[in-house]
């Protein structure tokens, strides 16, 4: 015996769940640009008879079930794309930073279209020649004056020019960067707690997921991160842990995420969770470190050739320029300073070009050249500069030169590669989780089908009622 | 794979944006005339080309230092060539002089010329050119030669002060760099061979010190002592002057060929230096300069590729079976 209405609870519960259906394939068709949005299906399933509904009928009967239910409504979305899609953006954009600070230090070094200290040391150069073939004449010893100026110029406004994109980085860095980290993991740690209860109380926040992983896509971009998960029976189930190295920055175990800081230790830029400091392994950040940092190879193992090595390059230059030229203009100063900041050519020399000594005997309008001569020879001959570098001063910005030529070529190439693998691994993810318009098309066939196919049960079912009530048993009437 | 609409907006996106990238670049190249905009395009042929480039600035300054090596040469010569002329004229007037037809009279006249000749020679050997006193050995700036007004030196030639009689040698060096690898010295001095020696005294050219028979080998001294002895009509040892006189003549003659010498030398270090120059120049744009014809064509090729970019962008975003429902 089945009870006389039980084919419309069944036929009920399959409007309702086509009308789900509907739904959803409304909501992915909305949220079709959305970003982070993952798109969502409907979990449809068969309700089986429970053994208490049949329990007084009789044995052989037909145990049919009770139609549909909308079991729950899920995302699609796959973990281990993130964690790739998170680990190529990390380091995509540790390089994208390093190409375009190091595009910055070449502009100002490049010399390939643009004159600069490079060609300024020929032009000293070519004026020291002149002044051998013309000692003496006070002409061609201003000559030589104006482009030893132009040196100590070009050199004091290299170092100005690395300093204020090294201030920008760093203010960029503190009032950006970290900023806007800090918030991120802020709302993390907030949308944890409200997952927790919500899947507490047996819903599936598909949305707050979404925003979840929007967040710590954003957060993958500035470090490295791992996203960790807890077990069924967890406390915590439904959290989700970010850790950097070996420091928690998110966990669900504290009520309030650690606050990054930027730190300056021993003249290093250091990032701080609380009070330890972050090992940083790639990311942005670790990017802008190494350019706020890195001596390359004036620290002890060599490194990173980040902005203090370039300053450091032109401190060395400076000195060494400096002394090389003072020594030979027999105690009279032609630079002061002690470094590129401050390099400038003496006041004795400001004063009167003949300053410079073009000879050691004598006379200085004698029109004897040999000191010219020396100082000719000391432009070409090989100086210790740095400790790890013996050429020529014009070597020396030419190596200046290439080695950001050199790191900048180097990062564009492995950004371009980084930036290959992101686009792919996210055309991955893209596939699995974004939505498409002919799938939703067809489920919105399928379910209108579906709500068709059941209202005409229900209209049959109701048919059929019809017959029993209305026209049976009038026989003879 | 499963494909999406946003996955084929995205990646048209960025395949638009790669296109007009490169045909931007190329534009910028083209426009340059240059293989490459930055140092960092291209870092190995960068820094050939700047070495390149640093050598053929070298070169120029090197060329400049000849050329004006070369200037004062030529003024050498036309001295020398001068001081030749005068010194045969006073090889013709002193053999007139001596000749036993000459009286007292006329051989004061020769005395007189003879006096002329030694302002002569004088005003040449203190010749400036371009402010420069090219006689004068490595002080260039003070003029080399003048009159002794001492009583019993009156009249004789001073060098820088000093009698020409008693210099026995000329040391005199003024180097300029042309490129031979400029070296010093543990004096910090110049070594001989790696630059080139332009100094000329006057003296290589006139003559100093005294010869084994205590004659002056100068001949401005030889002249004034004959133009004396003219003068007093004093005709005792007079062929042993004019012998002297005719030994201090060859060697100017010798001063004219030499200079010759070295100019040859300097035309041929500039040849060698020109052709040096071109080469560089070539290996310059091999490596800097961008071969147009293929440019263009490259250039042709990327526009080609945008605009069908461009035109397939217009279909990218294919109808879905949405359009087709009825």
């Amino acid at each position: 015996m089945r009870p006389t209405f039980s084919g419309f609870e069944i036929v009920k519960s399959g409007i309702q769940s086509a009308q789900v259906g509907l739904d959803v394939t409304g909501k992915n068709v909305a949220n079709m640009g959305a970003e982070g949005y993952s798109r969502q299906v409907v979990d449809q399933k068969a309700i089986y008879y429970s053994s208490s509904t049949y329990k007084y009928a009789p044995v052989g009967s037909q145990r049919l079930g009770q139609g549909v239910t909308v079991d729950q409504i899920v995302q699609i979305r796959d973990k281990f794309l993130d964690i790739r899609f998170r680990a190529a953006n990390s380091e995509y954009a540790e390089f994208a930073k390093k190409t375009e600070v190091l595009e910055h230090i070449n502009d100002i070094l490049d010399e390939t279209t643009a004159d600069g200290l490079g060609v300024l040391l020929e032009e000293l150069f070519e004026r020291l020649q002149a002044l051998s073939t013309n000692s003496g004449k006070i002409e061609f010893a201003s000559l030589v004056r104006s482009s030893a100026q132009k040196i100590t110029e070009t050199v004091q406004f290299y170092y100005n020019k690395l300093e204020e994109i090294s201030a920008l980085e760093k203010e960029n860095l503190e009032t950006i960067t970290l900023v806007n980290l800090n918030k991120y993991l802020d709302e993390i740690a907030k949308l944890n707690k409200t997952i927790q209860n919500e899947e507490l109380v047996g819903n599936t926040p598909n949305d707050l997921y979404d925003a979840r992983n929007l967040l710590l896509d954003k957060v993958s971009k500035y470090l490295k991160i791992e996203v960790g998960e807890y077990p069924d029976d967890s406390p915590y189930k439904g959290a989700l842990s970010v850790k950097c190295g070996n420091i928690m920055l998110v966990d669900p175990a504290q009520s309030d995420p650690v606050t990054l800081s930027l730190r300056e230790e021993d003249g290093k830029l250091k990032i701080y969770a609380g009070d330890e400091e972050l090992d940083l392994i790639t990311g942005e950040i670790k990017g802008t470190l190494d350019i706020l940092n890195g001596e390359g190879s004036f620290a002890e193992v060599e490194e990173f050739k980040g902005i203090p090595y370039y300053l450091k390059s032109l401190d060395s230059f400076a000195v060494k320029f400096a002394e090389v030229f003072n020594s030979l203009n027999g105690g009279d100063a032609l630079f002061v300073g002690t470094g590129a900041k401050d390099f400038a050519i003496s006041d004795g020399w400001l004063a009167d070009a003949n300053y410079l000594k073009v000879t050691t005997e004598g006379n200085q309008d004698s029109g004897k050249n040999d000191n010219v001569l020396r100082m000719i020879h000391a432009l070409e001959q090989k100086h210790e500069i740095t400790e790890k570098f013996v050429g020529s001063l014009s070597e020396f910005v030419l190596i200046l030169m290439s080695d950001a030529a050199i790191d900048k070529n180097y990062y564009t190439d492995r950004a371009s590669a980084a930036d290959t693998v992101v686009s792919a691994i996210d055309n991955q993810r893209e596939s699995v989780k974004g939505v498409s318009l002919n799938e939703e098309t067809v489920n919105m066939i399928k379910y209108q089908r579906a709500f068709e196919a059941s209202a005409r049960v229900m209209t049959a079912l109701d048919e059929m009622l019809d017959i029993i009530i209305n026209r049976m048993g009038i026989v003879g009437r | 794979m499963r494909l999406t609409n946003n996955i084929i907006s995205k990646n048209y996106l960025k395949s638009l944006n790669k296109s007009l990238n490169e045909l931007s670049q190329m534009n910028t190249l083209i426009a340059a005339k240059r293989k490459y905009m930055n140092f960092a395009d291209d870092p190995i042929n960068a820094m050939r080309a700047m070495k390149v480039r640093q050598n053929i600035n070298k070169i120029d300054v090197y060329v400049e230092n000849l050329r004006e090596a070369a200037d004062i040469f030529s003024q050498y010569e036309s001295v020398i060539s001068n001081v030749n002329n005068i010194v045969s004229d006073a090889l013709v007037q002193v053999s007139q002089g001596m000749n036993g037809t000459s009286d007292a009279t006329a051989r004061y006249t020769i005395a007189q010329s003879l006096r002329a000749f030694q302002d002569a020679i004088l005003a040449a050997v203190n010749t400036q050119f371009a402010g420069k006193y090219i006689f004068s050995g490595e002080t260039v700036g003070v003029p080399p030669f003048s009159i002794s007004e001492e009583e019993d030196t009156k009249g004789m030639l001073l060098y820088k002060g000093m009698l020409v009689d008693n210099i026995s040698e000329v040391t005199e060096k003024r180097y300029i760099d042309i490129g031979l690898g400029l070296s010093l010295d543990e004096y910090s001095n110049v070594i001989p061979n790696t630059a080139r020696d332009i100094a000329v005294t006057g003296l290589e050219l006139l003559g100093c010190g005294v010869d084994e028979d205590g004659y002056t080998k100068n001949l401005y001294n030889m002249l004034g002592i004959i133009a004396k002895k003219f003068e007093e009509n004093d005709m005792s040892g007079m062929d042993v002057y004019y012998e002297k006189l005719q030994k201090i003549a060859d060697n100017v003659r010798v001063q004219y060929v030499g200079v010759g010498e070295k100019t040859e030398f300097i035309n041929f270090f500039l040849e060698r230096l020109d052709s040096e120059q071109f080469n560089l120049k070539v290996k310059q744009s091999r490596l800097e300069g961008l071969d147009l014809a293929e440019a263009i064509t490259t250039f042709g090729e990327l526009e080609l590729a945008y605009n069908a970019c461009l035109q397939i962008g217009t279909k990218i975003l294919q109808p879905s079976l949405l359009d087709f429902l009825d």
